[in-house]
């Protein structure tokens, strides 16, 4: 029987000295990276270029990474997210299109977890990026304008901070994300979507 | 904190703090952020004044807790609206029908109550999903399949009771159809067993859906006068293999003999697979319509029974008939890469896949909400159906292409089609507004032609059930009369498929 209180309340105290000690803002990319990064799974959608850089920097970065061929979760919801949340609450992460963020929400939801970064990055056909920080950019230590000032190394800072990403970082209590519906875009546009989930 | 409409804070407090002494404090749900899980995903109002959310939620485990809470709710006069796990996405998800009401989360009673494997059945409770009992099957090693839909996490329960259908053989798509035996909270608390179920120790709650007396299951599908908290339904034996064919013509006049006899053949129980009908494109070169044609069954059957439908098929001039690969069960790993998980018994979530931006899609929305006409299965009514479809799409429309998608033809129950027409759902206030007047539209159009819709979004439950007027309303005032008896409170699901309690009905 799950007990989403006790699941959370766990997962709380454990972040405490963290919270106190708060996160320093990364610096390089080798300094920021943890011993042990906190996030469980990144997932990779292969056919976004964007997505295949950022699961190249977060593979060096020893984060588990799962390449989505075609953009459905069901098998490494199957065999990796959902029998790893149904003993703890680990965190992941992704760099995806909607409906992947859409799917991982939903089914984070029944688990007590929550969408604590979101990004979203319109990605125009002339390789100009439009990027929105939706939600939880001050725990995650990056802004709109910083993806913006990258330019084309934009998914080298989102594996940046998924790669830094402390489960112990400071999270208000979100509700649902803006996963659920697409914006009307221009002809030739593809949105792309960053996301963390993870206990609150 | 937000008041359900005409309920006192005196009276919502103290329906509150009953709650947290019989579920526990942790599950109630009060605060903006948790409130805000339960909003529909693909609220085609989304964002604004008329959509529809909860004011609180409350979730118990146990069916001793689903009393308590709606025995506090009938004292207080709390309008509850339950839900299995709120999966229900293009029909309202989780969200109320009324906005206000407290949300009856059974996500927690999640437990797989039985799987029998000889009389091929299972018992299970509301928070049980299709991913659920496939593991309890698979772990357990029992030679069952069962019969999801696409997507595959959504409640087995809730499904059924909200009228869906899944992709395996006949006699288990029909959801609600394949169920046997009920357990129901009523509106003041008291529990009732349907069937067998309602013989104290009984033996058969789920070999035997009847019973004794009036059958009254029925009631609880797509209703408010009880709260569902067990459930029994069949399950499909295993079988050796599946194959299937494709049918295709060349004009569009062989609609006709096409779908007579894939009604026989259905009729007959030799076609038992989910078939499908593409086409009236009058795309050059391409086919006028194909139909696949799958039988489910031993081995050596399936073979004759494909010789009879090709024999049957191929006596329609002109008509093509190519009979694809058997695949035989357990299927291989490398079989498993290259089917549809689902006509295999497999849940999955591949469908939102197909969602994102693609060739294919190259401007999706993200949500969708659909209109889903029943029509009858003759080649007659799907010439007709796209005859208006084309002449009715641009006026309903205003003249705008909206990215509608349709119609899509479903032939999940035998004798039916449902003819699907898609809306997309986006953030764009304007463009949802012109979606939900082209919904209208087609309800509007549709029943003066004698077709209505089989379910609908939470949004448009009441249009639909007034398209149901014959004789002046009668089936919906001999439901309300049973929801003034069961409910005379009227806490339950209020609105839910067109059925209000009094003290919300219309004049």
């Amino acid at each position: 029987m799950i007990n989403r209180r006790i699941f959370l309340e766990a997962a709380a105290a454990s972040a405490l000295p963290a919270i106190a000690g708060a996160q320093p803002a990364p610096h390089s990319w080798r300094s920021e990276v943890p011993a042990r990064p906190a996030v469980h799974t990144f997932l990779s959608d292969a056919r976004f270029a964007p997505s295949r850089t950022a699961a190249e920097r977060l593979r060096a970065a020893n984060v588990a990474v799962h390449t989505l061929g075609d953009g459905d979760v069901t098998q490494v919801w199957r065999e990796r997210i959902g029998p790893a949340w149904r003993e703890h609450p680990v965190t992941i992460a992704g760099l995806t299109a909607r409906p992947a963020l859409f799917c991982m929400e939903q089914l984070a939801l029944g688990c007590g977890l929550r969408v604590v970064f979101h990004a979203e990055h319109v990605v125009h056909a002339a390789a100009r990026t439009e990027h929105r920080v939706l939600r939880g950019a001050a725990a995650a230590g990056i802004a709109t304008r910083d993806l913006s000032l990258a330019g084309l190394l934009w998914p080298a800072h989102i594996a940046q901070v998924v790669a830094g990403y402390s489960s112990h970082a400071a999270r208000d209590r979100y509700g649902r994300s803006e996963a659920a519906l697409d914006p009307f875009l221009p002809p030739d546009a593809q949105l792309l979507t960053s996301w963390i989930i993870a206990a609150t | 904190m937000a008041l359900p409409p005409n309920v006192s804070p005196t009276d919502f407090n103290a329906a509150l703090t009953a709650w947290r002494q019989s579920v526990g404090a942790e599950w109630v749900f009060t605060s903006d952020a948790d409130i805000a899980l339960y909003r529909d995903a693909y609220s085609p109002f989304w964002g604004e004044p008329e959509e529809r959310v909860a004011s609180a939620a409350v979730a118990p485990a146990t069916l001793e807790q689903v009393q308590a809470v709606v025995r506090a709710a009938n004292q207080h006069g709390i309008p509850l609206y339950p839900i299995s796990t709120g999966r229900n996405l293009a029909y309202g998800g989780s969200a109320p029908v009324y906005s206000g009401s407290v949300v009856l989360d059974l996500k927690r009673m999640n437990r797989v109550l039985e799987v029998n494997e000889r009389n091929a059945y299972a018992l299970v409770e509301p928070g049980v999903s299709y991913f659920d009992l496939y593991d309890h099957i698979t772990k357990a090693k029992l030679d069952v399949w069962i019969d999801p839909p696409d997507p595959g996490w959504g409640s087995v329960i809730g499904n059924a009771l909200d009228g869906g259908a899944g992709w395996t053989a006949s006699p288990f798509r029909d959801h609600f159809g394949s169920h046997c035996g009920m357990e129901v909270v009523l509106a003041n608390g008291e529990v009732v067993r349907t069937g067998m179920g309602a013989l104290p120790n009984s033996k058969s709650w789920q070999h035997n859906r009847w019973g004794f007396g009036p059958w009254v299951d029925g009631l609880f599908r797509q209703s408010n006068f009880g709260v569902v908290t067990k459930m029994g339904f069949y399950l499909m034996p295993r079988p050796e293999a599946l194959m299937s064919a494709t049918v295709t013509s060349a004009r569009d006049a062989d609609i006709v003999p096409m779908l007579d006899v894939l009604n026989l053949l259905e009729n007959q129980h030799v076609v038992n697979g989910s078939t499908a009908l593409f086409g009236g494109s009058d795309r050059p070169g391409a086919p006028a319509w194909t139909v696949t044609v799958p039988i489910y069954g031993p081995e050596d059957v399936v073979r004759a029974q494909m010789r009879y439908a090709q024999a049957k098929f191929t006596a329609i001039p002109g008509v093509n008939f190519v009979a694809g690969e058997l695949f035989r069960t357990p299927l291989s790993a490398e079989a498993l890469a290259r089917v549809r998980l689902v006509n295999f018994g497999i849940p999955n979530l591949s469908t939102f896949a197909m969602l994102g931006r693609s060739p294919a899609n190259p401007d999706p929305a993200g949500g969708h909400i659909d209109f889903s006409p029943i029509v009858p299965r003759t080649g007659e009514s799907v010439l007709e159906f796209k005859r208006f479809y084309n002449e009715n799409l641009s006026k309903v429309s205003g003249g705008e292409n909206l990215g509608v998608l349709g119609p899509v033809y479903m032939t999940c129950w035998d004798r039916t089609l449902v003819c699907l027409i898609m809306f997309p759902i986006g953030r764009d206030k304007v463009r949802n507004a012109k979606m939900r007047a082209a919904f209208e539209g087609w309800v509007h159009l549709a029943a003066e032609r004698g077709w209505a819709e089989y379910r609908a979004p939470a949004a448009f439950q009441d249009l639909v059930a007034d398209t149901y007027s014959y004789n002046d309303h009668s089936l919906n005032r001999l439901r309300e009369t049973i929801k003034d008896a069961v409910d005379p409170k009227g806490i339950l699901s209020a609105g839910r498929y067109g059925v209000w309690p009094k003290h919300l009905r219309k004049v």
